[in-house]
């Protein structure tokens, strides 16, 4: 176990040195940098100009300067933001909550929606609760996220009014968790709807393939009912498919909270990143980006540790 | 016996009430915004002064003009020459570059297969839109940028289902027969592999395809992608970001998100179709 999770870890390691560099090399590339701007304003001679990039060690080689960003990271430094001159690291701590409310409430209301479905449209296929399994799973992969945004702005919050139409608590000051979870109702849902689609699906088929398993029909001739069966048998071996569905979720789902955090003003990472992209704030897309592929290793990490709890067999590879 | 499985494939598809479903809708869509525009005089791109600006839906103007007074019908039909060109060319951008990537990995094995398969892993691992998104900002939003950047970040997937086929594929007696009368492994990778790997990309590709136009849509929503005058349905909706356009002015948005769900839709069920098709367990 021990020895897996050691291995995990070291693996991870490249993929992180990999993606970091891909984006730190390209954000260097790109026209636009700090220099450019501050050349074209006309302020500064030629010759201050050189000096400033010295300084600020732009005439090294990019991989020594990825280097030293690197050190700069795991001391805790993650540079200074061009737009606002505040600290990233700062900046994106501030962010790192509601994110986490926003992302966390919808995978887990994913969960919690899709697996219990999937379970149901398995055991009795063709009843109401397989075709509402299914439309669902059809409204998610078929619906772009940000037009069902829209839809239900438009519906339930302008014409309604039941939800307010952005942000994260009201203007008016009332900070109290009642109006957080008005506010949350809708993003949540969006950043849910797809990957409940994707639980419904993974939940499905393998509690279909585990029924038709040996054991399962071995269980139910000893006369246990159905229910048990299903629930003490079947339930833990089709886990496992589905947290590999978890895992697949992750990436997927910050990624489409970017979209959702900008349509409802949700004030997370989200924002920011689309912030600092149209504000070409490259210190911070680094940080973001060095914060989103840690978070999917560390994520992917703990999947592979509920992987070996659920399937023994894995301790031995 | 190849040729026979070949037309019972197609006959199971055109059998499959879904799969005709889409591509009705698919080709229906493709027609519409290719043809309609060469038999009514549209204007995607000029103000009409007369008509005014933000207008509801009028005689000249079927779906209305936008807030500078565009016509947003001929921005629809335009606007869906882009988002498909974008989905499809996208989508061949990915096949070209996986397809090859997938045949080596599985093919060679060795260090070729742990590398490509390791970064093919690292991409799947790492969410799509926040690299998009970076790539957008680096090289400046475009159809272009837009087209290469999805295209490019979506070889993994068919690199994946290449390489998973041609494992299985490299083990079969034909092969080790090709092996034996002295062919080179360029040749039978082109000859004996690639024909029977490539199948069950088919419906990948229109899944893709569907990805692709979902991915365009949500980049040009956020300002990132299709940048006007040009049109793109994602950019029409766009406009939809001022809550007066939102809540007043709802025939500007809602039509452009009917046709993203319609295409996606159609190219989805298309996909599931050739997915059946080709699966010898299903009737």
């Amino acid at each position: 176990m021990f020895k897996y999770v050691i291995k995990r870890l070291l693996y991870s390691i490249p993929v992180f040195l990999g993606i970091t560099f891909i984006i730190y090399l390209l954000i260097n590339l790109a026209p636009g940098g700090p220099l450019s701007i501050i050349a074209s304003s006309g302020e500064m001679s030629l010759s201050d100009l050189k000096a400033l990039k010295i300084s600020l060690g732009l005439d090294k080689p990019i991989v020594v300067r990825y280097f030293f960003w690197l050190i700069d990271l795991f001391k805790g430094d993650l540079g200074i933001s061009y737009r606002t001159s505040q600290a990233v690291g700062l900046m994106i701590a501030q962010r790192i909550k509601p994110s986490l409310i926003l992302t966390g409430t919808g995978i887990v209301m994913a969960i919690i929606i899709g697996v219990p479905l999937g379970i149901i449209s398995a055991y009795k296929p063709n009843s109401i609760w397989d075709h509402i399994s299914t439309f669902i799973a059809f409204i998610g992969s078929s619906v772009p996220n940000f037009f069902l945004s829209l839809l239900l702005i438009y519906t339930l919050s302008v014409k309604l009014n039941w939800f307010p139409t952005s942000g994260m608590y009201s203007t008016s000051g009332a900070n109290n968790l009642s109006d957080l979870l008005k506010h949350l109702a809708l993003p949540a849902f969006i950043c849910g709807i797809q990957p409940i689609g994707n639980f419904i699906k993974q939940t499905r088929s393998s509690v279909q393939e585990v029924l038709n398993e040996e054991y399962i029909k071995t269980a139910k001739s000893k006369g246990l009912n159905s229910v048990t069966v299903v629930i003490k048998h079947a339930f833990r071996n089709a886990m496992i498919p589905v947290v590999t569905t978890i895992s697949l979720t992750i990436p997927f789902l910050i990624g489409g909270a970017v979209v959702t955090e900008q349509i409802f003003a949700w004030p997370g990472i989200g924002s920011l990143m689309i912030a600092a992209i149209t504000g070409r704030d490259y210190p911070v897309i680094m940080g973001v980006a060095v914060l989103i592929c840690g978070t999917v290793l560390i994520a992917n990490l703990l999947l592979d540790l509920i992987y070996a709890v659920l399937d023994p067999r894995i301790k031995f590879k | 016996m190849r040729h026979h499985y070949k037309n019972q494939a197609i006959k199971k598809f055109l059998y499959d009430k879904k799969a005709m479903l889409g591509l009705f809708i698919v080709l229906f869509l493709v027609c519409a915004v290719l043809i309609i525009p060469l038999i009514m005089d549209l204007d995607p791109y000029t103000t009409d002064k007369m008509a005014g600006f933000g207008k509801p839906p009028s005689k000249t103007h079927i779906l209305g003009t936008d807030d500078v007074g565009r016509d947003l019908f001929a921005r629809l039909l335009y606007g869906g020459r882009i988002s498909l060109f974008v989905g499809i060319a996208s989508t061949l951008v990915s096949v070209i570059i996986g397809i090859p990537l997938g045949l080596i990995a599985g093919y060679f094995r060795g260090a070729a297969e742990s590398i490509i398969m390791r970064i093919a892993d690292a991409f799947m691992s790492f969410p799509a839109m926040v690299l998009i998104l970076v790539l957008v900002a680096v090289f400046g939003p475009s159809i272009l940028t837009v087209t290469v950047v999805i295209g490019v970040l979506g070889w993994t997937a068919i690199a994946k289902l290449i390489y998973g086929n041609v494992l299985s594929i490299r083990e079969k007696d034909f092969i080790e027969a090709s092996r034996a009368v002295g062919m080179k492994n360029t040749s039978i990778i082109i000859w004996d592999i690639l024909p029977n790997a490539i199948p069950p990309v088919w419906a990948n590709i229109s899944f893709r395809v569907a990805g692709g136009i979902l991915t365009e849509s949500s980049l040009s929503f956020l300002g990132m992608g299709v940048q006007t005058p040009q049109a793109s349905w994602g950019n029409i909706i766009y406009a939809a970001q001022n809550l007066l356009v939102l809540t007043a002015r709802p025939w500007v948005w809602i039509p452009s998100g009917i046709c993203i769900i319609l295409v996606v839709v159609g190219f989805n069920f298309i996909g599931e179709g050739v997915r059946d098709a080709l699966d010898p367990k299903t009737k």
